[in-house]
């Protein structure tokens, strides 16, 4: 993985990841410069790079708070060899 | 029968004396023919001897039987005449006249008459000669090999020829002798240059030949063919020489180099970078831990090799100072001038002594030397170059660029300058702008400048101000006002003049501008622009508030940064502020009216919008702000558009009320969102999603939603009760950005690539727009509602009005798309249609599980269907 490699969000199959460093200013003053990676679990593709609160703004994503999941997320970015960017 | 008359064989030319008769037969038979004895010519005598063919003729016809002899003599006498008409058939001495043709018809074979009837005509031989030597002159092979033959040919035909065609053919005859010998000496080249490409072949990873090739080039460079391969033969002998010293393959002897190098002609080197051969010899001798003495010993009369040899000779292998100046001093001898200069670079001498031996040659021949090298060596060579004869010391000086002037100023004491020199160089300084040469006294009497002379030019090139504020010249109340009157016309300058005289320490308890200084630069502050009394407001404000009174009152409020940005702007890119104080003027007047925003209220307020009351507030306080924090951007605008305040905020108005008008409401969602969106029938918002424990923080748009809307700012409240996002386009599927046949480019594609359109009669009302990303700019360009944008949504920074036509194209006025903020609730009764594509990334298995969704959906809400329209 890169440099983001935090999961934060998701909404259906789609998972946001951020950089662990910028995890503390989500909903801070700064909170604009936040960037996330949104990637598609299902076709292992990066959608793309976007400011985290335009994404939070149009759609409800949800946190992903459980462990598991998280760790599971990171498993399947990590493993899967057909995941490449856009 | 005619007797055959007794003649003597005479082939001689003293026919006169030796036969008197015959030329008297001559004369006699041929005095109708109109000769005379002057045309008496070989071919007469020879014509004359054809009466011997007659005699042998008739001789040959008599029955009589000859004795021997006479037959001899008859046999001789034919062949005489045989030879006697071939002579007269042969070339000609002179010219015949027409009538001896009567009489050679005669005596010749009619063979021989055409053939002399053709020579006879002058004309005809002219031509003839001229056709033959135009033959000889063809260069069918291009290499002209008859010319030598047509050379010849013209030396003995010439005369043949009349004036003009021999002049002609002349020259040809000479042109073609050139060609000749340049197409000799080009084949000559050709071949030389194969020649010397043999022995420039690389064999076996060497160029055993390269000694040979050196000789057989100097031997050669005269042509040009060759003097071009120089290159290539040194080359081969520097990776020759480095094999031969064990360079390459460490199996070689530096001695046998060094013997081969010194069999090579020295001038060939001459003026040649040896540093690769020097480095190649000379460090493998290093290698083998010869002292300096035997170094210098085995490399002796070729020392240039060792200065070339190692860059750092002079330091690292220890020569003493005497031999390093030898070294350097063969090399000059050696290799020249300019391969010197770069030796000498290298060699680190100890003393001034030292260098001056070894520049000494340089000097001598310093044309050689380039001037920046002296300047370089300028503590060196100021001796020297005092040294050098008056008209060579002249040069030098003269030589001098204008970068150099200040070197050589800084060196001015050690170079005896003359008058003119002198002035070369004061003038060299003033081209460079030199002038803290001209600083002092001294300075000036040295350069022999006077105070006023600088001045004046000091004042041309804007410099003077700068000497006044150092004290270097105390300017008379006249030359002041020249200063400043130079630097009104640029407000930088002016308020250097000001920073440096008025420092930006200024103290409250002083007076930091006298009454006089006060009345010098008040008429220059008249005429200025605000901003020096901006910069300057505390020296300035009392006084002149008065003056500039309209501009600070009308635009109080503004920061000063805001105020000074504007200001440079009118001056730097509006043509200046005196040409536009009127203007600005009567903005500032028309900025207190707020005219558009007042009709603009008054219409918000006839609208029957559905927002809630504390969201239309909050609007309306915004737009205020928002036109008085932007106001001179609209400033702006109207000043580069010739508008006044009120057109040009119209302008916005009216265009961003067609866009929105022309333009339909629409969501993107993803799959995996519609299915809880229809299942909910509702839109939710990430406020309802959020998890306590999670890391998606809310409260940065829950701010912001407070300063947009007046929505509550505490995240955890009203959740619900929270704007809904989405975009407006006026492309019927909603797509926003660019599409061709197969693919769509949307730049809401990461919000998801299904496109809800919404019921426009319906959902207008209850929704704002911005007209670009509303968590950026939340007040400065606040949302305001769709169905009536207020110009201050534009942010006049990051768009361009005039562009603004398509809600599907924001790229044409610099944003990304048309954002629109539904305000709670956004029911699935709202929605009109849902429009998929494959061409929008979708698949068709997604697009076959939308469909049966929307069937499924349209089912259970029959009053409320939903059209899905697969694009």
């Amino acid at each position: 993985m890169s440099e983001y490699n935090t999961p934060i969000a998701k909404l259906g199959k789609r998972v946001l990841i951020a950089k662990e460093a910028d995890v503390p200013r989500i909903g801070k003053e700064q909170a604009i410069e936040v960037m996330v990676e949104q990637w598609d679990l299902e076709t292992g593709q990066l959608e793309g790079e976007f400011r985290l609160e335009q994404l939070l703004k149009f759609n409800p994503w949800e946190d992903i708070t459980d462990i598991g999941e998280i760790e599971e997320v990171k498993a399947r970015l990590g493993r899967n060899p057909e995941i490449k960017k856009l | 029968m005619p007797e055959a008359k007794e003649s003597t064989l005479v082939f001689d030319e003293e026919l006169e004396t030796k036969k008197p008769e015959t030329k008297a037969l001559v004369e006699d038979e041929f005095k109708e023919a109109d000769f005379t004895v002057e045309h008496a010519s070989a071919e007469v005598r020879d014509f004359a001897y054809s009466g011997f063919r007659r005699a042998a003729k008739i001789a040959s016809e008599m029955d009589t039987e000859v004795d021997s002899e006479t037959k001899t003599a008859l046999e001789e006498l034919n062949r005489q005449a045989e030879l006697a008409r071939q002579m007269l058939a042969g070339s000609f001495g002179g010219k015949l006249r027409l009538k001896s043709a009567d009489y050679l018809k005669k005596y010749l074979p009619a063979s021989r008459l055409t053939a002399l009837a053709e020579r006879k005509n002058t004309d005809t031989i002219s031509k003839k000669a001229a056709a033959r030597l135009e033959e000889l002159l063809k260069n069918d092979n291009g290499d002209y090999e008859q010319t030598g033959q047509a050379a010849d040919y013209f030396a003995k035909h010439k005369h043949l020829l009349d004036g003009e065609e021999r002049k002609r053919l002349e020259n040809r005859v000479l042109e073609a002798g050139k060609v000749r010998e340049e197409r000799k000496a080009e084949l000559l080249s050709k071949k030389t240059v194969e020649e010397l490409q043999a022995l420039l072949e690389y064999e076996k990873g060497d160029y055993k030949e390269a000694e040979k090739a050196v000789n057989y080039f100097l031997q050669h460079k005269n042509l040009p063919d060759v003097a071009n391969r120089e290159a290539s033969v040194f080359e081969a002998v520097e990776v020759h020489l480095g094999i031969t010293a064990g360079d390459y393959y460490n199996d070689g002897s530096w001695q046998d180099a060094l013997a081969e190098y010194k069999r090579m002609p020295g001038e060939f080197f001459k003026n040649k970078d040896i540093s690769r051969i020097g480095n190649y010899i000379y460090s493998q001798a290093k290698r083998k831990e010869l002292k300096p003495k035997e170094i210098l010993a085995a490399f002796a009369g070729h020392l240039e090799l060792v200065a070339a040899g190692s860059r750092y000779a002079g330091r690292e292998y220890s020569f003493s100072s005497e031999d390093r100046v030898k070294i350097v001093s063969e090399t000059y001898e050696k290799l020249g001038p300019s391969k010197y200069v770069a030796i000498y670079d290298a060699y680190d001498f100890d003393g001034r002594e030292d260098r001056q031996k070894v520049l000494k040659p340089l000097f001598e021949s310093y044309r050689a030397f380039n001037t920046n090298k002296i300047l370089s060596e300028i503590d060196e060579m100021g001796s020297l170059l005092n040294a050098l004869p008056p008209e060579e010391h002249a040069k030098v000086i003269k030589e001098l660029t204008e970068k150099d002037a200040l070197k050589v100023f800084n060196k001015f004491d050690l170079l005896n300058l003359n008058e003119e020199e002198v002035k070369f160089l004061a003038g060299q300084l003033r081209k460079s702008r030199q002038y803290t040469c001209f600083e002092s006294e001294e300075n000036l009497k040295k350069l022999n400048v006077s105070k006023e002379e600088i001045f004046d030019e000091l004042l041309e090139k804007d410099a003077a101000y700068l000497f006044a504020r150092r004290g270097i010249f105390k300017p008379t109340p006249e030359q002041y006002k020249l200063i400043l009157d130079r630097v009104t016309n640029d407000i930088g300058k002016l308020r250097e003049v000001l920073r440096i005289l008025y420092a930006d320490s200024y103290d409250e308890s002083k007076q930091v501008l006298t009454e006089g200084e006060m009345a010098i630069f008040a008429p220059i502050v008249e005429k200025s622009a605000p901003g020096l009394v901006i910069r300057y407001k505390r020296v300035f404000e009392n006084i002149y508030l008065e003056k500039l009174g309209w501009f600070f009152t009308g635009l109080q409020g503004l920061s000063t940064n805001e105020l000074e940005r504007f200001v440079n702007h009118v001056e730097e890119d509006l043509g200046g502020w005196e040409k536009n104080t009127e203007r600005v003027r009567a903005l500032v007047a028309e900025s207190g009216e707020q005219k558009v925003t007042r009709e603009y209220l008054e219409q918000l307020d006839g609208l029957d919008l559905k927002l809630p009351t504390r969201v239309k507030g909050k609007i309306k306080e915004n737009i205020k702000k928002a036109e008085r924090s932007s106001l001179l951007d609209y400033f702006r605008l109207a000043l580069a558009n010739n508008q006044t305040l009120e057109q040009a905020q119209r302008e916005i108005q009216q265009k961003m009320e067609q866009v929105t008008a022309n333009s339909d409401y629409f969501k993107a969602v993803h799959l995996d969102v519609l299915q809880h969106i229809l299942k909910d029938r509702r839109f939710k918002t990430q406020f309802e999603t959020h998890s306590s424990n999670g890391s998606l923080d809310p409260s940065f748009r829950a701010r912001q939603e407070e300063k947009m809307f007046n929505y509550v700012g505490n995240k955890d409240k009203n959740k619900r009760v929270r704007p809904n996002y989405g975009y407006m386009s006026d492309n019927k599927n909603g797509i926003v950005g660019s599409f061709s046949k197969t693919s769509v480019y949307s730049t809401v594609g990461s919000y998801g690539h299904i496109h809800v359109k919404f019921k426009k009669q319906e959902i207008k009302d209850r929704t704002t727009v911005t007209f670009e990303d509303s968590l950026s700019n939340a007040d400065q360009s606040p949302p305001t509602p769709s169905v009536k944008p207020h110009f201050t949504t534009l942010n006049l920074n990051r768009s361009t009005v005039r562009n603004m036509s398509h809600s599907s194209t924001p790229n044409d006025w610099g944003s990304s798309y048309l954002e629109v903020q539904y305000h709670w609730p956004l029911r699935t009764s709202l929605i009109e249609s849902i429009h998929i594509s494959e061409k929008n990334n979708l698949t068709v298995e997604q697009i076959r599980e939308i469909q049966e969704m929307v069937i499924e959906y349209n089912m259970t809400n029959p009053n409320d269907k939903i059209k899905v329209v697969v694009y």
